[in-house]
């Protein structure tokens, strides 16, 4: 993959190409756990790509090249979401996902984890699980204090492991 | 990590499957994507403040550089052979200040100081059709050295800075907001320079900090013939560590600073010097255009590539809809990737892209590669298996002879090609 981005680096769009379809469903993860909207999504993965293209040069090391796009569209996703003021679902409307004791972690999708969680919660714990961020990388990321991260992924953390009600966790 | 962690990463590192709107959303969107050797609109960056330099002009001519060091990375040589030449323009004008309060801060220690009084001046600079080099002299007040002392800044930089002249042409400029604050309301791409830009400061550790921004256009791009500049922005970002990412500066002085620099005649009337390929005919490669300008040299090339067959795009395809499961489709493009003969479709690839390329004028003077004004090994292989692309030289008109050979060395084969003065000039 390294390859992939000096080559992307210098212009070739072939390698760029290559190098969307890579990361194109880990970005598609991390935009929904800040955007509801299957639209916006599509737009802020759009011009991200676009911005990533025009961009690419700036990128300082090959094998940065995932977190540094994610940058870019964290910061496109955030764009959206104060444009758009979009309302925060209040918990009382989430649907409880687990009705009973033991749950079979295996057959869990994300969604599945996330639905309890706040918008912020929601796309801390996916970058520090998805992309294996540490809290600095994310506090640097989203510009907020790195002990408010740590105190964001122990509180979503802990309402992923309440929502098994009697669980195995 | 414990054992609950470890089930939850799990399901976050689960695939899923996208829409086919999406999929098809991310596919035509790269395939709309312009080839890079034509104009790209400016790119957006992470930059919040502004800084305004207010600022008399009163340009000479440098009569004795000699003493001065010039650390020109990115431009090359050539910017300083037309320096030594006399083609810079020195400003010996008084600093101004931020003509609006001015608040230094650090994210890190949380640290506000109001009115820190910083004064800023606009010195040293050279243009042409590539390069605008200038260098943004911030005299920090004491308040603002209390807190961090000279020989702790090792970058600093102007996140919004623009730069722009009497016709409102942007020659510098990558932060949106304040593009859209330049145009009031939607950014006339049409007026805006696309730009690169190398910047570091000039003997890390002494104040007043000299910070020297080399910017030169990219891509197919002129800077105009201006015969004044604007330097605006109200923000000055220090970043006091070599690992400290460009936008995630955590000390700031904010406020609003401008500067207007009147430029001498010889910047805008400047002239370059044309030539074109002798006999077409009697190499596979074609010479674009070749020009010499006041800093530099740049060729605009044309070399017989190879085609290269990528089926790694087909066969992503050919997976994807063999296999609904997108597990299984996930894993098996993860090992196209990873496969022996990608890796070698990539080396191949790569080597397409290599080229050794200097030239010689009729004095047998030699003329290398140069970083800059215009990043080279860049450019693309088209369809017809052509590599264009663009390279820069440190030959500048000091040393332009009616004659000069250009030297290819690309894919192990050794080319010159004849080059000849356009007549008119």
């Amino acid at each position: 993959m390294e390859e992939t981005v000096i080559l992307a680096k210098k212009g070739d769009k072939q390698a760029f190409s290559n190098l969307i379809d890579y990361v194109k469903m880990d970005l598609y993860k991390i935009a929904k756990t800040r955007l509801h909207s299957e639209d916006d999504i599509l737009d802020v993965v759009q011009e991200t790509i676009i911005c990533a293209y025009k961009s690419i040069k700036n990128v300082d090391k090959p094998e940065n090249f995932k977190k540094w796009i994610i940058k870019i569209l964290v910061n496109k996703c955030n764009d959206t979401y104060k444009k758009k003021k979009l309302d925060k679902i209040p918990l009382d409307e989430v649907e409880d996902v687990f009705s009973l004791n033991s749950v079979e972690f295996e057959k869990l999708e994300i969604d599945d984890l996330l639905k309890n969680l706040n918008d912020d919660e929601k796309l801390i714990i996916t970058l520090y699980y998805l992309e294996n961020y540490t809290s600095k990388e994310i506090s640097k990321l989203l510009k907020i204090n790195e002990n408010t991260v740590k105190t964001r992924i122990s509180r979503a953390k802990s309402k992923i492991r309440n929502s098994f009600k009697g669980g195995i966790y | 990590m414990d054992e609950f962690d470890n089930e939850i990463r799990k399901i976050f590192k689960k695939d899923i499957k996208l829409s086919d709107e999406f999929n098809s959303s991310v596919r035509k969107t790269v395939a709309n994507l312009p080839d890079k050797k034509f104009k790209i609109p400016v790119f957006k960056t992470l930059a919040t403040g502004f800084a305004c330099l207010v600022f008399s002009a009163g340009i000479v001519f440098a009569k004795d550089i000699s003493q001065r060091i010039y650390d020109f990375y990115g431009l090359g040589k050539g910017v300083e052979t037309a320096m030594n030449e006399g083609y810079i323009a020195e400003n010996e004008s008084e600093y101004t200040n931020s003509t609006q309060k001015e608040t230094f801060s650090n994210e890190d220690t949380g640290i506000v100081i109001e009115d820190t009084e910083t004064k800023v001046k606009v010195q040293d600079i050279v243009m042409d059709d590539f390069n605008l080099s200038a260098t943004i002299v911030v005299d920090l007040s004491n308040k603002i050295l209390e807190q961090i002392p000279a020989k702790d800044i090792w970058e600093m930089r102007f996140p919004d800075l623009i730069v722009s002249d009497e016709e409102g042409n942007v020659l510098f400029g990558i932060d949106q907001d304040a593009l859209k604050n330049f145009f009031g309301g939607e950014i006339n791409e049409e007026k805006v320079c696309n730009s690169g830009l190398n910047n570091f400061i000039k003997e890390r550790g002494t104040s007043p900090v000299q910070a020297v921004y080399n910017m030169y256009v990219e891509y197919s791009n002129h800077y105009p013939k201006s015969k004044k500049l604007n330097f605006k922005f109200t923000e000055i970002a220090i970043s006091n560590s070599d690992e400290t990412v460009y936008g995630d500066e955590e000390i700031t002085v904010k406020g609003n600073w401008e500067v207007n620099v009147d430029l001498p005649e010889k910047f805008y009337n400047r002239e370059s010097i044309t030539y074109h390929q002798v006999d077409e005919s009697s190499s596979k490669h074609k010479v674009r255009s070749f020009a010499i300008y006041n800093t530099g040299a740049v060729v605009e090339l044309s070399l017989k590539s190879r085609i290269l067959k990528d089926r790694t795009r087909e066969i992503a395809e050919l997976i994807r809809k063999g296999n609904p499961d997108t597990a299984i489709e996930g894993y098996m493009l993860t090992k196209v990737y990873k496969s022996e003969a990608f890796q070698k479709l990539s080396e191949e690839r790569r080597k397409l892209y290599d080229k050794e390329v200097y030239i010689t004028n009729s004095n047998g003077d030699k003329f290398e590669l140069t970083m800059g004004p215009i990043p080279n090994g860049g450019g693309s292989i088209d369809e017809n298996g052509i590599y264009n692309t663009n390279c820069a030289f440190d030959l500048t008109s000091k040393d332009a002879t009616d004659e000069l050979t250009l030297h290819v060395t690309y894919l192990g084969e050794e080319t010159e090609i004849k080059l000849e003065k356009d007549s008119m000039q």
